[in-house]
């Protein structure tokens, strides 16, 4: 078995996951107004930022796989469309037992819900457009061209809680959490990056396996030559 | 004064324990059934 690089950063991803969700819930204090219900926050807003950027990376290879041809740009768009969609999902379950306690409801169709909702719903898209091809040329084209189109959504996501009313926090970063918070959100965010590049990682070799596999076999250089 | 601040509450949320233990949990369920199914697939394409 091949050790890869990958796999190192997955187990260090881990081991920092293990630490920094055991300091958010017995290290970190309560939040002055949610109390316990807070410490939501410390999975919650690294899983939401990590669906954004993931989603951000699959728009960048798709940008570069049309420009520059490479194989690996193609790839790239199917592991980070495919991550996001599995944080995405995650993020809105998360939202949904964080909004119960603090908001009355399990869901409303606030700004920023709503925008999540889309951006999940269109990157699921994509992958379901991407399975409809067989040919692998016309697979990735198609499949860029409505990763930037689904892209779109991500600022608009992001923006949702400044440009609408919404019952949604403004975004939350380390500046804008209490010093209590600050190392135990930053543990959280770097240990999540972690497991998150492990996973791009890990599903970049399956695309790049399947790929390899769906080449046609190349013939011996005679029957080559006379065809 | 202590009845009324009784009533109104302090305005925090108490407890709520149940909803964090199910957002870390739910993490984890992820986290193991995606790497779970990345590994099952690697094998499958090796």
């Amino acid at each position: 078995m091949k050790f890869r690089w990958e796999l190192a950063v997955g187990i260090v991803g881990i081991a920092a996951l293990l630490f920094g969700h055991g300091m958010g819930l017995f290290y970190a204090p309560p939040e002055r107004m949610m109390g316990e219900v807070g410490r939501i926050f410390y999975v919650h807003v690294p899983v939401a930022w990590y669906a954004m950027l993931t989603f951000t990376v699959a728009a960048v290879a798709a940008v570069g796989w049309l420009t520059t041809g490479r194989h690996g740009f193609d790839w790239c768009v199917e592991a980070a469309t495919e991550v996001g969609i599995v944080l995405n999902a995650l993020l809105l379950i998360l939202g949904s037992l964080w909004a119960r306690p603090t908001w009355g409801v399990w869901w409303t169709w606030d700004p920023r819900l709503t925008s999540a909702t889309v951006m999940l719903l269109t990157f699921v898209g994509v992958m379901l457009l991407r399975s409809a091809f067989k040919d692998p040329l016309r697979r990735a084209n198609r499949t860029a061209i409505a990763t930037i189109l689904a892209f779109v959504n991500v600022p608009v996501t992001y923006m949702s809680v400044k440009w609408w009313r919404s019952l949604h926090q403004i975004q939350s970063t380390p500046d804008t959490v209490s010093e209590p918070m600050v190392l135990v959100f930053r543990i959280n965010l770097v240990a999540m990056l972690l497991v998150v590049v492990w996973f791009i990682a890990h599903r970049w070799r399956i695309a790049k396996t399947r790929a390899a596999a769906e080449r046609p076999p190349e013939l011996p250089p005679r029957i080559a030559e006379t065809s | 004064m202590s009845i009324l601040i009784a009533t109104a509450g302090s305005g925090a949320i108490e407890g709520g324990m149940g909803f964090v233990w199910a957002a870390y949990s739910v993490t984890w369920l992820f986290f193991a059934g995606y790497g779970l199914s990345l590994f099952l697939r690697g094998r499958e394409e090796a």
